[in-house]
């Protein structure tokens, strides 16, 4: 069975600078003699609103180079600056901040927590950010309607299929407005056709928030949703793909006023 | 292989592998076991040593000796109730991070048999190095105890010493309790290896609801064996009948009030602290009950003996009764610092496990961004609000109890009462203590992300 082919292409390259560079990148887990070399060199860079998908096999270090992108680990040796600033000079605290407010993230499982509803569970980033409850509320529901889930607010994660869960893990990555979305295998425990979905509202929500996307998979149907590929092996980019838009690109609605995002996360921009 | 064989090859790339909730899990287990034995083994040195004294016929003025005796008996079996849900908790633990093993072992064709001695050899000996360890525990703390005076005299070293076959028979029974818990969990993996795997086990109420049977049982035996006489009997029974009304009562409606109080905390939360603690209460009202409910009801014991040794003060000079009620204060409040000791542990423990089942949401949580203090806080006040609400509810319940009955003179003297309160505040710092002590485990699961 072929898998069904994405109704829009990737968006096209931003015309923008780069808001998330990374620069001779290195990783090693461990200390000699029982040392791992995860990523041995690796150059990279993000624009405003683009898609780009890492491919790779297990140990390639795909994870590893999303963690780093996403100031989760420290580098090595490299750097990686968020809008010019390098991550390393930045505090703990910073760069916690940074991955709250500037950053969402959609993981293959375990994201939501099983005591919340589906509403507080995608209204926690705005709550963890000190945000007033009812906006937060406001802004997950709002959230949770885009992505086909209204009615479903108030249930918990146990009463929720695979697909409505994962697309509630998106809402929660888009609640902040953030700039960049990284998604580890998010289409990992889906089946193909709940993962088409998923991937469709993904990119969706991202193209419509403006968000930069950053998915790990070693799918190439999840890949096939972003404008480039890049392909990792043994610690290095061994392969780049870019991809052509369609004319199906025009069926995308337009972005919506800034007004929803704007007393959030985007507040800083 | 023989099942021994598997389990010790287990053990060996057990002792390599550097999961840290794996390592966690174990050493939270042995922790639970530990002081589930050493707190046991001070409880019945305290009982001995008043049976001691009763045998050997010392007293201090007309107090009857047996009177002591029935007293500490009814405190220890007070104390069972805690005593047993530690034990379940880390008998729990025990079994947490096991069932995924399990079922992959299931999976892979291991027979039902391998996998119940494999499991039963891992609780067992968890158990054994637990309760070991309380051991040292017990004699590291005596001398501590020893310096409580009951009868107007000091407690000796002797006299809170259980001997050995107490000791041995304290470890065989912490090594029972948890092979039996893990027995009673396997019942699940051995019917649907897949169902574990998948997490789908139905709640099981547990065996330690036996517990009020056997604390019935053994109080109406310690009373008829101390008293001698159906009069004393009738005393107990109805000293005790009331006693057990007021905890009963407690117990009933201790998670009812908690799922309240954790539905409003929820519905007004204006931070992400206070909602997912009271999102965690109202989910587990009874769990949350689990871990303040023992002190709950030793805040109510501790609350009326005070109130009664203020009664006596009030009333009567008698230098004897005076010794009496005095000690009757003291061991009120004695029971209550055990309680709060075995709550902080079991809340520790509790909390602890439920962070290693949910590490994934938790590492993921920190992962996106979320301040591990705002985490830290809101596990806090999972604990915070419900030990507020459950002492609350037992103050409120002495008062409501005693009041009538003792009348305006139950706030004539303010020194009970703030000894009271002091004790009280004690208990709640160590309960707080112990939940604030699973920031480790906290950071143990994301000690990889820090850099």
């Amino acid at each position: 069975m072929t898998a069904p082919q994405p109704p829009f292409a990737p968006a096209p390259e931003a015309p923008f600078g780069p808001v998330l560079r990374a620069n001779a990148l290195t990783k090693i887990y461990g200390s000699a003699p029982v040392e791992t070399h995860a990523l041995k060199g690796v150059d990279l860079q993000i624009a405003a609103g683009e898609s780009i998908a890492i491919m790779g096999h297990s140990g390639s270090g795909k994870t590893t180079l999303l963690h780093l992108l996403a100031g989760v680990l420290a580098p090595t040796s490299g750097t990686v600056s968020w809008r010019g600033r390098d991550l390393a000079s930045m505090s703990d605290a910073d760069r916690t901040k940074l991955r709250r407010s500037e950053f969402g993230f959609v993981f293959q499982s375990g994201q939501l927590l099983p005591e919340l509803p589906a509403l507080e569970n995608a209204a926690l980033p705005l709550l963890l950010a000190g945000i007033d409850r009812s906006m937060s509320m406001q802004l997950a529901r709002e959230q949770l309607g885009r992505l086909g889930l209204a009615g479903l607010e108030q249930r918990r994660p146990g009463e929720l299929s695979g697909g409505q869960a994962q697309r509630v893990a998106i809402a929660r990555a888009l609640v902040s407005d953030p700039e960049v979305i990284f998604a580890d295998e998010p289409t990992g425990a889906l089946d193909q056709a709940t993962g088409w979905d998923v991937m469709r509202a993904l990119k969706e929500s991202a193209y419509i928030c403006g968000a930069a996307l950053v998915v790990v998979t070693h799918n190439p149907e999840v890949a096939h949703w972003c404008a480039r590929t890049i392909t990792m092996t043994d610690g290095r980019i061994s392969n780049v793909a870019v991809q052509q838009p369609t004319s199906l690109e025009a069926q995308l609605v337009p972005p919506p006023p800034p007004a929803i995002f704007g007393g959030v996360g985007g507040a800083a921009r | 292989m023989s099942a021994t064989q598997l389990w010790l090859l287990l053990r060996r790339y057990a002792r390599n592998d550097s999961s840290t909730s794996a390592r966690l899990t174990s050493v939270l287990a042995v922790i639970a076991f530990a002081a589930t034995s050493a707190v046991s083994l001070v409880v019945v040195g305290g009982l001995m040593a008043f049976i001691h004294r009763w045998q050997d016929g010392l007293k201090v003025g007309n107090n009857d000796p047996k009177l002591y005796v029935m007293l500490a008996g009814f405190a220890t079996l007070l104390l069972l109730v805690p005593l047993a849900t530690l034990g379940a908790a880390a008998a729990r633990l025990s079994m947490a991070r096991r069932d995924a093993r399990l079922a992959a072992l299931r999976l892979a064709g291991a027979t039902s048999w391998q996998v119940s001695v494999i499991t039963l050899l891992d609780a067992g000996v968890q158990a054994v190095i637990g309760s070991v360890i309380g051991v040292a525990g017990y004699l590291a703390v005596l001398p501590l105890v020893a310096q409580l005076s009951f009868e107007g005299r000091q407690l000796s070293l002797a006299e809170l010493w259980v001997g050995f076959p107490i000791l041995a028979a304290t470890v065989l029974g912490v090594a029972a309790v948890g092979v039996l818990s893990a027995a009673s969990s396997l019942q699940r993996v051995r019917i649907t290896p897949l169902g574990v795997a998948a997490r789908v086990s139905p709640p099981k109420l547990s065996i330690f609801r036996l517990t009020g049977l056997l604390v019935a049982a053994a109080g109406a035996f310690l009373s008829v064996q101390v008293m001698g006489s159906l009069v004393g009997l009738f005393v107990v029974l109805v000293f005790g009948g009331f006693v057990a009304l007021g905890i009963g009562v407690l117990n009933l409606i201790g998670p009812f009030v908690l799922q309240i109080v954790g539905r409003i905390t929820a519905s007004q939360a204006r931070s992400a602290a206070t909602l997912l603690a009271g999102r965690r209460i109202a989910d587990n009202p009874k769990a949350a009950w689990r871990s303040v409910g023992g002190v709950a009801i030793a805040t109510f014991i501790a609350g009326i003996t005070s109130l009664v040794g203020l009664f006596a003060d009030a009333a009567d000079n008698e230098p004897d009764v005076q010794v009496l009620m005095t000690d009757l204060t003291t061991g009120g409040l004695l029971t209550l610092v055990i309680a709060g000791v075995l709550a902080a542990v079991s809340t520790g423990v509790m909390q602890a496990g439920r962070l290693i089942d949910q590490r994934q949401e938790y590492r993921n949580l920190v992962l996106a961004g979320s301040d591990t203090k705002t985490l830290d806080r809101a596990r806090l006040r999972e604990t915070s609000i419900p030990l507020i609400a459950a002492l609350g509810t037992a103050t409120a319940s002495v008062l409501v109890v005693m009041v009538p009955a003792i009348g305006a003179s139950a706030f004539a003297e303010p020194t009970v009462a703030m000894i009271f309160i002091a004790s009280v505040l004690t208990t709640a710092a160590m309960v707080m203590a112990g939940a604030a002590a699973t920031g480790f485990v906290a950071r143990g699961l994301t000690a990889d992300l820090a850099q």
